[in-house]
């Protein structure tokens, strides 16, 4: 739960991590530990990966922290591409690339929200982890992140019809599971 | 890129409803990554960052202050308990005071005088020595006081069994410190003269002793003439002036108080948030004050304070908290370190040696640590959440303190100070921005640097 924000401004925040200041590191970390540690979550199979990503994803941000430009994004925004980029190395790294399946149909079976509104968070995350990790990030991707299949094939070295397959197997395996949990 | 989603939010803020993550522990791990990847530099701490890390400051205070209380009393206490008791008030004024006065014999025969003594009393002639230029003048029925820089020998005549007295010189190499010896008109006094006491200096002392003794004897002779009348103070005025000191000691009536003290508190705090549950902490340090006289003081000074408070979800208004539906903060619970840095004012409603005083004024907290445990319920799920800030926030005078105390003089050493005190919050406070009143009670010492 947001209850706390950090006495140090973000420019001091900032600041303070370029210097290598442990105390502006740890408030930076605990400010948006929570907030990245959801979208990790949403990246991997489980909570182990997660942290390791999420521990990954900040060393990053700590490393290439002089790379921060204000003036082009908010330090949140930045963070969290980092963080994305970060799980999506790590889904590299295990070789879960999917097959080469292209995807030219224009459909894309809906998910009931109303459905989705009354799951609890854990069952939300049930289900994203089930997901197969490929289509997983790529269903990420598009709806939580709001990239275009181009940059998701650029970003996952597919082509743009499989993102679009990857996106499509994971509305229908959700909406499946969503009618699945409507009928219990 | 960034074409949102009719469930993309939905998604989000489900997995937002995920229990809290455990921030210390995973900061507490991404640490060790840091150090590992990203090692800091070591930097020695400065000796202020050393005295805080060790809390050597306390000792370091209290040797301090000790040698200081102790010097104080060397330098106030040099003299013999007999001199001190014959030191009067307005010594300084060398003309109608004998500063340390040796009026009865029981008195140690060295007293020292000052060089106005010399000046005032070396012209004046005396029937009974008159050649001597280093005989001070005779003080009030064939008293004389005489200057000895060598030992010397004083028989008394008239007394039924003949007393020597030997007095030994006072070799300090200051001017302005001449061993005295008393003697009557009825005594023969064996003090050589001042041309005599340079003979001898000349065989016996080291040069140095001659040329001073020399110069002594050469200043008091070009010394203006001074009424000896001016300069005598009656035994009968000396003995009235000492029995009215013990008559207003006796009765509690001390001298005027007035200059800098300094001392050490440290006591038991009570705090609560609004006047809520109370949570026991402490509170030690170090207390400065100027004393305008018996009654008005200011004080200052620099407290290491440790609060603990509880309180329910009601005055909780941290930075970035939102309330929101469904949620309920049921508890809080607090702790924090405080460096306070109080300005009062002191007003002693009894004055003497039992005080009773109150003081007012205003304390600024400088926040060092706070580690807050917040307890919620999120639509039915109850969670828990605890953090922990170093130097949080500095929260210049926004602290009304209010106390009512008892002080007692311990004899020349201090005072011992009891002082029961409430502070109230003037503006939110800390990390989660509550008004944390707080009552205790401190007892300190005290000593006036006098």
């Amino acid at each position: 739960m947001p209850f706390f924000k950090s006495t140090l401004s973000e420019h001091d925040l900032v600041h303070g991590c370029r210097r290598n200041d442990r105390r502006a590191q740890e408030q930076l970390y605990k400010q948006y530990c929570g907030a990245l540690l959801v979208l990790c979550r949403s990246y991997t199979r489980n909570e182990e990966d997660a942290v390791e990503v999420l521990q990954d994803g900040f060393l990053k941000i700590f490393q290439q922290i002089d790379r921060f430009d204000r003036s082009k994004s908010a330090l949140f925004t930045w963070m969290r591409t980092i963080m994305v980029r970060t799980a999506i190395d790590a889904l590299r790294r295990r070789g879960q690339q999917a097959a080469a399946v292209e995807w030219t149909e224009d459909y894309e079976p809906s998910i009931d929200a109303a459905v989705l509104e009354r799951m609890t968070a854990q069952q939300v995350l049930f289900l994203l982890q089930r997901l197969p990790e490929t289509t997983r990030a790529v269903f990420n991707l598009y709806v939580t992140e709001g990239y275009t299949h181009k940059e998701i094939g650029i970003l996952l070295s597919i082509s743009e019809g499989t993102s679009k397959w990857h996106l499509s197997e994971a509305r229908k395996s959700l909406t499946h599971s969503l009618k699945a949990k409507e009928r219990a | 890129m960034y074409k949102h989603h009719s469930y993309n939010n939905l998604v989000e803020r489900k997995l937002q409803q995920l229990p809290a993550a455990d921030t210390d522990g995973l900061w507490s791990n991404m640490e060790a990554i840091l150090d590992q990847q990203m090692p800091q530099k070591k930097r020695r701490p400065g000796l202020w960052g050393w005295l805080f890390a060790h809390k050597a400051w306390m000792v370091a205070t209290l040797v301090v202050g000790t040698a200081a209380g102790t010097t104080l009393v060397y330098v106030s206490g040099g003299s013999s308990p007999a001199a001190q008791q014959a030191t009067l008030p307005g010594a300084t004024d060398h003309r109608n005071t004998v500063a340390t006065l040796a009026v009865t014999p029981a008195l140690p025969p060295a007293i020292t005088a000052t060089a106005g003594q010399r000046e005032a009393a070396a012209p004046a002639p005396t029937g009974n020595d008159a050649s001597a230029p280093s005989a001070l003048h005779p003080i009030q029925n064939n008293r004389v006081y005489t200057a000895a820089p060598a030992p010397v020998t004083a028989s008394t005549q008239n007394t039924t069994t003949a007393t020597d007295h030997t007095i030994p010189a006072a070799h300090d190499g200051t001017r302005n410190t001449v061993p005295v010896a008393l003697s009557s008109n009825n005594t023969q006094s064996e003090v050589p003269n001042g041309a005599e006491q340079a003979a001898a200096a000349d065989n016996s002392q080291p040069l140095l002793w001659a040329a001073t003794t020399q110069a002594i004897a050469a200043e008091q002779q070009a010394a203006p003439v001074v009424d000896p009348a001016a300069v005598r103070l009656d035994t009968e005025t000396l003995e009235h002036l000492s029995q009215h000191i013990a008559a207003a000691q006796k009765r509690g009536r001390l001298p005027q108080e007035k200059g800098p003290y300094v001392g050490v508190v440290a006591g038991l705090d009570l705090s609560s948030v609004e006047f809520g549950t109370m949570s026991t902490g402490n509170n030690k340090g170090i207390i400065a004050g100027y004393a305008f006289n018996n009654r008005w003081s200011v004080e200052s000074g620099l407290l290491w304070n440790r609060k603990n408070y509880t309180a329910d979800g009601s005055g909780f208004k941290a930075d970035g908290y939102v309330p929101q539906a469904g949620l309920t903060i049921l508890n809080v619970e607090g702790m924090s370190q405080i460096f306070e840095a109080p300005l009062n004012v002191k007003y002693n409603i009894l004055a003497g040696r039992h005080r009773l005083f109150t003081t007012a004024g205003v304390s600024s907290y400088f926040i060092r640590k706070e580690s807050l445990g917040v307890d919620y319920n999120f639509n039915g799920q109850v969670g828990y959440e605890n953090r922990v800030y170093s130097d949080v926030s500095k929260h210049w005078l926004s602290v009304a303190n209010f106390s009512l105390g008892y002080s007692c003089k311990l004899g020349s050493f201090g005072s011992l100070r009891v002082e029961p005190y409430v502070k109230l919050p003037l503006r939110d406070l800390g990390v989660g921005n509550m008004r944390v009143t707080s009552t205790g009670l401190n007892v300190g010492f005290i000593k006036m640097l006098r």
